[in-house]
């Protein structure tokens, strides 16, 4: 659920349309439960960012280049047998994470790992080559609809051993003979929108006391991404636990510049901003990653918000053509085409007509996602509202109508109109 | 706060080598000399190591702190609080050596003042805040918005430092301007003013490059005197004067250490944007000779990257835990690993004086050495000096020091006086005989640095000033040197060579650097009885080419 606010540039447009909300609504697809965010296309370079700034941070620092781990330079691979057989439990828990984020093992060790997903939402477990995790995360995303049949894992020598898409309750055992050459090889859910954030590093290594400390090892999530760590007073983040609720005053996307950032426990985060005294908007699934801003003096950072399913994917512009001389615009969702034509819409209410006309659903459930506010009124033609989603099944989807209007008996009672267009969550 | 650009700024590296290296070679010689001499054993500085005045302790900072400090005060029942850039507020019992939190999850948090054992005061980007403990559970449970009436752009360099608090109980924060490294969000706090973006660095929105003055308990704030650029440090010094520093860049050729007073102007052309009267005028069009004319000088320049690249919190110095300093200033500096010491004067009525390294020397202390990134300090109830590091994506260490002193008499200078003929340089210890040689013992060089738009200046007008007299006092501690020529506008740095105490130790410090904004009025005799203060000149100023009267001193808030 991605609740929007209502930026300086939307009331921009709002201005000229007298409607809250219209330019805010987007499309989203779901795919089975979750519908996570796969397009934050952001997630892999601030993840090298914070790799390299760790590294250079922590004393003593890591000297490991987080991408390419020194292998056997000067620290051979032993030539004697490898050691028995080493047993991994890993499990899928609440809160996107791994319950376990790193282990070693020796070159060329038998690896058995018994998989096991107690969290509420699908995942499975990949091992991949040193440095590859986000490629492969991108690869899995690119599967499409060809993803859930092949349980997300993409088809290529990156992947070293995998566990399937577990449904809650589920487990998989696996074995798999560790790598001859050293380094740091990531493991990661490529189930779309987990990726990001759910992952852990399998560390091959003759010499498992050389490793850096679970605290200062870029490799493994920081514990913002990880959610609820329970018992755990200091973090590497903070010298106190970081399980909700949490509080940050920091620089917000979409927000003032004064702005408090309030994770809760169940996964819903918001944002007030103290210069409105109001909430702009809440999120789900995650919180945020302040690693930009910590690193000081560089530019205008801000937090980058980790919820699972908070963004929407990404469309691609198309263009309009000409329909009793309005524009029907197109453009791409995740293989969908998707055609708008805006007609004003009847009555005394101000307000916007929407048909839309999707192609290439291929059977995916589609989600529409509005921006909930006392001054507009939303009607679908088809499908079932929940919250601020409208939420259609594949053939519903082929061709609905939005109806949105100026709400009546609210003007007057917010000023102005629009500035408060937030959601309470 | 350092400008990033600044390192790229920094003094040419001959210059700095031929400063500093000689020193060290004197040093040398004297380790040789004294070593023939058959003085008493010495370690490989030349000096005693258990002789070091001072010692430097590192303290541990808790599991999953990062220790980047943004400020430090103690409680009064003797506990520190330092506050840290990733928003937390701890406590720390010297005693126990034990961490506690006491406040989470602040803004970029650089300035505290505690106000009782379960209460503090924080800046922090947004607003001051104050937090309390009303539970008695040892954690704050009240974060309490005293004022935020200033603006915010969401530029990355918008800080606010602060609070210091005056005699009555007023509280001061100071507001850093915004970079052009970075350019300003969509949605701003406050008003903006479209003459306020142009400039490297540049004010935006409301008192950017002020200091406000804020009522602790109603949160009423008023503008208090502007012109700063990057005031990253305040504190009310002896005699109740408010001191604040800036770092060097635009309009300021070096860093410097203002005497702050109310309604002047400090140079810094951004903040202007927001002074009265000045509506619709574009500040970085008014003349430079105007804007000087306007501007109130600093008491102490910093030569840039040679004895400061950027200066932050000044504390006074007590009388007695800390050596024969007592009411002069200690400020932090954050590149190079040393603190700066201030001797102070003030002649007719223009506060000025003499900045010379602190710890600068190994041989002035041992145990851990000193980092670098000093960005604030205290002293703590015991007298000791705490040292808080931050980096901040500048140059500079994180972490926490303390500083004691064991009673021992560093050799050093302890004062330096402007006189009609030139300086009185006091010694803490008498010098050895013979070593005051008045060929070569004293040498001055003078310069200035320009006041303009540019970033940083160089040195202007540099030249060797002729010592044409010197005389020892009986008790050889203090010397009384004649110029050849005193120039009002012009720093003057002082190199000693060759000086020792009695006991055989070299200086720990060879170079002061005095800054000469007025000459003394003939015929002022008595040294330690400066002129006192009167307001002469600042009722002259009214004939500025803008006058600053009739300010309105409503909030800030628009």
């Amino acid at each position: 659920m991605r609740i929007t606010g209502n930026s300086a540039r939307n009331r921009a447009v709002l201005a000229v349309v007298g409607v809250v909300a219209v330019a805010l609504s987007v499309l989203v697809f779901v795919e089975g439960r979750g519908g996570e965010d796969p397009s934050n296309g952001d997630a892999s370079r601030r993840d090298e960012d914070r790799s390299r700034v760790e590294a250079s941070r922590m004393t003593p620092a890591p000297a490991t280049e987080p991408r390419s781990l020194p292998t056997t330079e000067g620290n051979p691979a032993p030539l004697a047998p490898p050691a028995e057989e080493k047993t991994l439990r890993i499990k899928g828990v609440t809160g996107l994470q791994y319950d376990k984020v790193r282990f070693t093992v020796r070159p060329r060790q038998q690896v058995r790992v018994i998989f096991r997903n107690e969290s509420n939402v699908n995942h499975n477990l990949v091992f991949t080559t040193p440095g590859d995790r986000v490629k492969i995360v991108k690869a899995a995303l690119q599967m499409g609809s060809r993803g859930p049949a092949r349980d997300y894992v993409p088809d290529t020598d990156r992947v070293l051993a995998h566990a399937p898409v577990l449904k809650p309750g589920g487990f998989h055992e696996f074995t798999f003979t560790a790598p001859a050459e050293e380094g740091a090889y990531p493991y990661v859910c490529t189930y779309p929108g987990h990726g990001y954030v759910m992952y852990g590093v399998m560390r091959v290594t003759s010499d498992p006391g050389g490793i850096p400390s679970l605290s200062e090892d870029p490799l493994v999530p920081p514990d913002s991404l990880r959610g609820r760590v329970e018992g755990q007073e200091a973090t590497t983040l903070h010298p106190y636990s970081t399980k909700p609720p949490i509080i940050y005053r920091t620089f917000m996307p979409e927000s003032g510049p004064a702005s408090i950032a309030v994770g809760l426990t169940g996964g819903v985060s918001y944002a007030f901003d103290a210069g409105r005294s109001m909430v702009r908007y809440a999120w789900s699934g995650g919180f945020i990653d302040n690693s930009e801003i910590w690193k000081g003096h560089v530019r205008n950072q801000r937090a980058e918000i980790v919820g699972t399913d908070g963004e929407p994917p990404a469309p691609s512009f198309q263009g309009y053509r000409l329909v009793e001389g309005r524009p029907e615009f197109t453009y791409e969702v995740e293989g969908a085409t998707v055609r708008q034509r805006i007609r004003p819409a009847e009555g005394d209410a101000p307000g916007l007509v929407r048909n839309f006309s999707i192609s290439g659903v291929q059977g995916r459930p589609v989600r529409f996602v509005t921006s909930r506010s006392d001054s507009v009124a939303h009607r679908a033609s088809a499908g079932a509202w929940r919250g601020d989603t409208l939420r259609l099944d594949p053939a519903d989807a082929r061709a609905f109508t939005i109806t949105t209007v100026r709400a009546e008996g609210k003007r007057g009672k917010r000023s102005p109109v629009g500035q408060r267009a937030s959601m309470n969550p | 706060m350092k400008d990033f650009q600044r390192v790229l700024k920094e003094t040419p590296a001959h210059m700095q080598r031929g400063l500093s290296g000689l020193p060290y070679a004197l040093v040398l010689a004297f380790v040789l000399l004294a070593g023939l001499a058959g003085g008493c054993t010495r370690g490989q500085n030349g000096t005693d190591a258990d002789g070091a005045p001072y010692k430097i302790e590192s303290i541990q900072p808790p599991p999953g702190l990062v220790p980047e400090t943004g400020g430090l005060d103690f409680m009064p029942d003797g506990r520190l609080v330092g506050i840290f850039h990733r928003g937390e507020v701890m406590t720390y019992d010297p005693e126990t050596k034990e961490w506690s939190l006491f406040a989470k999850g602040l803004h970029d948090p650089l300035g505290v003042k505690a106000t009782s054992d379960s209460s503090v005061l924080v800046t922090q980007r947004p607003e001051l805040t104050r937090l309390t403990d009303t539970d008695g559970n040892g954690r704050a449970d009240r974060y309490q918005t005293v004022t935020d009436d200033f603006g915010m752009s969401g530029n990355y360099h918008e800080f606010a430092f602060g609070p210091a608090r005056d005699s009555s109980g007023a509280l001061y924060i100071s507001l850093n301007t915004a970079s052009n490294g970075a350019g300003i969000w969509d949605e701003l706090r406050g008003r903006f003013a479209p003459e306020g973006r142009p400039g490297r660095m540049y004010s935006p929105v409301p008192y950017r490059g002020w200091v406000l003055k804020v009522d602790p308990q109603t949160g009423r704030t008023t503008p208090f005197a502007n012109g700063f650029r990057s005031p990253n440090g305040l504190c009310f010094g002896p005699e109740g004067r408010f001191f604040v520093t800036d770092n060097q860049g635009d309009w300021l050729g070096t860093s410097k250490l203002y005497h702050v007073e109310k309604d002047q102007f400090y140079g810094h052309v951004a903040s202007l944007v927001w002074e009265e009267g000045f509506d619709g005028v574009q500040p970085l069009d008014l003349p430079v000779p105007v804007l000087n004319k306007m501007r109130r000088k600093a008491a102490v320049q910093f030569p840039q990257g040679i004895l400061a690249n950027s200066p932050t919190e000044p504390v006074v110095i007590p009388e007695d835990t800390f050596g024969p300093f007592g009411d002069q200033l200690l400020i932090g500096e954050m590149n190079h690993p040393r603190l700066l010491r201030v001797m102070l004067e003030e002649v007719r009525g223009q506060v000025q004086g003499a900045a010379v390294a602190f710890l600068d020397s190994s041989s002035a202390y041992r145990g851990e050495a000193l980092r670098t990134g000093n960005n604030r300090l205290r002293f703590g109830p015991g007298g000791d000096l705490w040292v808080g590091q931050t980096d901040h994506g500048w140059p500079g260490d994180q972490g926490l020091q303390r500083i004691s002193w064991n009673g021992r008499t560093p050799a050093d200078v302890q004062d330096m006086r402007l006189t009609e003929e030139g300086f009185d340089l006091v010694f803490t210890r008498p010098l050895a005989e013979g070593v005051a040689r008045a060929d070569s013992a004293f040498q001055f060089t003078r310069y200035y640095y320009e006041y303009h738009r540019d970033y940083g200046s160089d040195q202007f007008d540099r030249q060797p000033v002729k010592v044409t007299g010197v005389e020892i006092s009986e008790d050889r501690r203090r010397v009384s040197l004649r110029l050849a020529e005193l120039v009002p506008g012009y720093i003057y740095q002082l190199q000693m060579n060759g000086l020792r105490t009695e006991g055989g130790t070299p200086l720990a410090n060879e170079n002061v650097y005095y800054t000469l904004n007025r000459l003394k009025e003939a015929p002022a005799r008595e040294l330690r009885n400066p002129v006192s203060y009167s307001r002469s000149d600042a009722a002259s100023r009214s004939d500025a080419a803008f006058s600053r009267s009739g300010r309105n001193r409503g909030t800030t808030r628009n």
